[in-house]
């Protein structure tokens, strides 16, 4: 597998960025692409792969100002591959940063860690 | 002859009074004005622009943070439904809408486009469900818990969150003909 991947960010996908070597794995911006399925399903394979590296530890930092619904869903695909990984014995934690008046990016993070039960920080911009 | 065309004149005049319908309320004086407005097709590289659009729109208006998120919410929700589900004529023009109207400290987000006869009652059941659901929180969960993506990309939440971002929430539906009705949908996010 490659030990990169980075998307640029555009007005309506995340700058994505997913480094085994550094163990750096970022995504930020705002995400509404016209198809979520195809933007994520490299992001979600990529991820898929990265358990046969077996990491000791990762740190997903989500940076995200706004997620579509569609997005939501794919975005929930790709914690599956983080759960599968966790299972395995990486110790995972996902950095959920939010502005300070802006409840709703929160809320989806608390839905996330909800139906995961990943351990999430959460951290004011 | 029975007109089953999308744009046929019938059509055009009952797409017309509907716009006509929603710029009449914020013609005039006062604090009443359309911020947004997008009439025709629609796609992808349309609807960044016009994401573009709203985002300086309400920063020029000096919206808050939080009522700017729940309006964008909403508006890229209603934008890609009526890109993805939205009927085109084969030339790719479109009877669609979208609007987003301001009176006070009140923000109208209209959106509307055509839809096959056979969407309607599922459509109509599943708005209704919505608007009348007491813990839509629950509802949220259980579809973002268990959801998919479908065929054409959807996600089942599209609605519902833009219930959840919204302060009310209004549909219907115009009969044009035999094969095609006119869907609507009203939004309001109060600051």
């Amino acid at each position: 597998m490659a030990k990169r991947l980075e998307y640029q960010e555009t007005s309506n996908t995340p700058h994505i960025l997913f480094d085994s070597e550094q163990n750096k794995f970022v995504i930020e911006g705002k995400s509404f692409p016209e198809d979520s399925k195809e933007f994520y399903r490299p992001i979600i394979e990529w991820m898929n792969e990265l358990k046969f590296l077996k990491p000791a530890h990762i740190t997903l930092d989500i940076n995200l100002f706004y997620l579509s619904s569609s997005s939501i869903i794919s975005v929930k695909q790709l914690f599956l591959k983080i759960i599968e990984l966790k299972n395995m014995g990486t110790k995972v934690t996902i950095v959920w940063n939010y502005d300070h008046d802006d409840d709703d990016i929160k809320k989806t993070g608390e839905d996330y860690q909800q139906i995961t039960s990943l351990d999430f920080v959460y951290k004011v911009n | 002859m029975i007109n089953f065309s999308k744009i046929g004149p019938i059509e055009k005049e009952i797409f017309a009074k509907k716009v006509k319908g929603i710029k009449t309320f914020y013609k005039g004086s006062g604090e009443k004005m359309f911020i947004v407005s997008h009439v025709g097709k629609l796609d992808q590289n349309k609807i960044n622009t016009i994401s573009t659009l709203i985002e300086a729109q309400l920063d020029f208006h000096n919206v808050s943070k939080r009522t700017t998120k729940r309006i964008f919410n909403i508006a890229i929700e209603s934008l890609q439904n009526s890109c993805l589900h939205g009927e085109k004529e084969e030339d790719c023009r479109q009877l669609l809408y979208f609007f987003i109207g301001k009176n006070a400290n009140e923000y109208t987000i209209f959106s509307g486009n055509i839809v096959p006869n056979q969407m309607v009652e599922n459509l109509k059941e599943h708005l209704t469900t919505i608007q009348k659901d007491a813990d839509l929180k629950k509802t949220y969960l259980n579809a973002f818990t268990h959801g998919e993506l479908s065929e054409k990309g959807g996600a089942g939440l599209g609605f519902l969150t833009m219930k959840l971002k919204s302060n009310s929430f209004n549909f219907d539906f115009l009969s044009l003909n035999n094969k095609f009705s006119f869907f609507s949908i009203q939004l309001k996010v109060i600051e």
